[in-house]
């Protein structure tokens, strides 16, 4: 039997492994620190309509309107049939999750005839508690980084050992 | 051309600089899914070609602390750590010239690096709008702006493997070549922060700017940020001229 051979095979695994829990870390860092949200504030004239385009994962977002007037917010996939609508006449506080990440375009419709102001705000979420994702990522990044040098270690000692013996 | 052609072909053929390049494509795509930007314009279409020219055109910057030392791993295997076992001495005997050598090395991994990111850089539309593959408009998901985006990431990463390989042809030592060009890189990575609103003039920030005049120019420049990473790119193929002229003329370099 080839030793060699073998350490050189556990050396592919580990890096493997490796990538694996970098993916499992990237996750963490995703729902951590990007994509903490957006919002703004403008004024809709009666009857008119305002559009603003996101791009959203397959995650929950947490969304509020605050308006002066009543207001209708249409929430759909660029490009599929995924809608959701909500109806306000001052504070709305609600959550969203699309069935697949995408563009997303949030329309805002003035339901009364006369001028009135909006203020919006869209926050990612995270599916995990917070504190459960933060507690994840140094565990995750430590195995990443432990079983990169395990797997370049190996890889550096295959070619040195040969049917068992040290070459 | 053909002989330079040949040995590209040959470093291209070893298995072990592929797992580097395959972790490569790995970390890009991660990064590029984990930072899609948020788009802009007045369409669905535009807010996703927006979305997809800007993720590329940030990933420079976000992908850079993980390029440089991939590409300084792959440049280490393919010439100091060959040099040492005398692969590069083998090539001699065959009748081959060092600059060719040098030259097939530095381009292979130019190669090695330049195949994962494109790759990845394919493969992202994919995730960032799946409802679109389904549909079959492949179209949308690689719309110009993103072909155009693409290039910086390819000249940042032509940036490191050039001024690598001037590392690894200059110093014989595997460790302190490394060491050299990883921390090379370190310090332009570090300075954009203390440099701002001037880290745009360092090597991320001046390929992450690129052709990109949409930016504002930092305040008292005499030139414009988004043409600065010409000056890296001339410099970084100087020095790697320079670089085989040395070797060149060395005969014990190999």
């Amino acid at each position: 039997m080839n030793l060699g051979r073998i350490v050189r095979g556990i050396s592919l695994v580990l890096l493997l492994m490796t990538v694996a829990s970098f993916a499992i870390a990237s996750g963490v860092f995703i729902r951590d620190f990007s994509g903490v949200g957006f919002g703004g504030s403008i004024v809709l004239d009666p009857r008119a309509t305002f559009t603003e385009h996101l791009y959203v994962y397959e995650l929950t977002y947490d969304l509020g309107v605050f308006s002066t007037v009543n207001v209708t917010t249409v929430v759909e996939a660029a490009y599929s049939d995924w809608t959701v609508s909500f109806q306000s006449n001052g504070s709305l506080l609600t959550t969203f999750r699309p069935p697949l990440p995408g563009v997303l375009t949030l329309t805002f419709t003035n339901q009364e005839d006369r001028r009135g102001e909006l203020g919006y705000n869209v926050l990612q979420g995270p599916d995990l508690p917070p504190e459960l994702e933060t507690s994840l990522l140094n565990p995750a990044l430590t195995t990443t980084l432990g079983l990169l040098v395990a797997s370049v270690v190996l890889f550096a000692l295959g070619p040195r050992v040969k049917g068992g013996k040290a070459a | 051309m053909r002989r330079l052609a040949l040995l590209i072909g040959w470093s291209l053929r070893e298995p072990a600089p592929w797992r580097v390049g395959f972790l490569l494509f790995v970390v890009l795509l991660f990064t590029l899914v984990g930072g899609v930007a948020r788009p802009g314009g007045t369409t669905a279409g535009a807010a996703l070609a927006a979305s997809l020219a800007f993720t590329a055109t940030l990933a420079v910057g976000t992908s850079y602390p993980f390029i440089f030392p991939l590409v300084s791993v792959l440049v280490t295997l393919a010439i100091v750590t060959q040099r040492r076992s005398g692969g590069l001495a083998a090539l001699q005997a065959q009748g081959l010239r060092r600059w060719e050598i040098l030259t097939a090395h530095s381009l292979a991994v130019f190669l090695m690096a330049l195949i994962p990111a494109f790759l990845a850089f394919l493969v992202l539309p994919f995730i960032v709008e799946p409802a679109l593959v389904g549909q079959g408009q492949l179209g949308l998901l690689y719309p110009p702006e993103y072909w155009i985006a693409m290039p910086r990431l390819f000249m940042a990463t032509l940036f490191t493997v050039l001024f690598a390989s001037t590392f690894a042809i200059l110093i014989r030592n595997p460790a302190v070549a490394f060491g050299a060009m990883v921390t090379f890189f370190f310090v332009g990575w570090y300075l954009r922060e203390p440099l701002r609103p001037y880290g745009s003039l360092t090597p991320p920030g001046a390929f992450q700017r690129a052709y990109f005049y949409a930016f504002s120019n930092p305040e008292g420049l005499p030139f414009l940020a988004a043409d600065f990473y010409v000056v890296y790119l001339v410099v970084a193929i100087v020095a790697f001229l320079l670089a085989l002229l040395y070797a060149s003329r060395r005969g014990e370099m190999l």
